[in-house]
């Protein structure tokens, strides 16, 4: 999770934890709706590794 | 929720094209007992944002609703606190597994004692044959 950029961090914060829109969150984080999507597609895919591999592998 | 509706949700879910009535049927499955065991490595995950979502509400955090007015850096702050919790929830998730692993071994460990303490059973009892047999012939050669 640390590993994930600023912006990724806030965007998958506002979307999984606050359960706001995607509309709210562009207007939060001063961005378009396509790259807020973009953003937590990417962190939650580098999530979904991370979990993977700490399921599969133990600590790394 | 069937297996492969809950796994193809998760698809759209990690491509992040869920909606949030999506999102909310993911977070309710997954903090259920009736989670499958092949999607048990998510489970992490939605207990995390759970948490998070929780903790939330009990601090400086929280949101306002009604004007739903939210600062970057109460954001970033929020951020790092679902990362704590996210590393904790990992954290805790190794842990099980090393027990796990370690329960495995223990197992192992006494199944092979037992396999050994088998072996010399039987190795007991093929002796024991053998001195039968041995006395079988010899009766056989004095008692014909």
């Amino acid at each position: 999770m640390e590993t994930l950029p600023e912006q990724q961090k806030v965007i998958l914060h506002l979307r999984d934890v606050e359960q706001l829109s995607f509309s709210e969150i562009a207007k939060i984080t001063n961005t378009s709706q396509a790259n807020v999507r973009v953003s937590l597609s990417r962190a939650r895919k580098k999530i979904k590794d991370l979990l993977l591999i700490q399921y599969n592998y133990g600590v790394q | 929720m069937e297996y492969s509706k809950i796994k193809d949700l998760l698809g759209v879910y990690f491509n992040g094209e869920t909606t949030l009535e999506q999102e909310k049927s993911l977070r309710i499955y997954f903090n259920s007992d009736m989670v499958d065991l092949r999607l048990k490595p998510y489970v992490v995950l939605f207990d995390a944002y759970n948490k998070a979502s929780k903790e939330k509400y009990k601090g400086s955090l929280a949101l306002d609703k009604k004007n739903r007015v939210f600062h970057l850096w109460t954001a970033r702050a929020a951020a790092l606190v679902i990362s704590g919790i996210a590393v904790a929830a990992f954290m805790y998730s190794a842990t099980i597994k090393a027990a796990q692993e370690k329960e495995a071994l223990a197992a192992l460990k006494e199944s092979k004692e037992l396999m050994y303490l088998m072996a010399n059973q039987l190795n007991k009892g093929t002796k024991t044959l053998s001195l039968v047999d041995q006395f079988q012939v010899h009766k056989n050669k004095y008692l014909k």
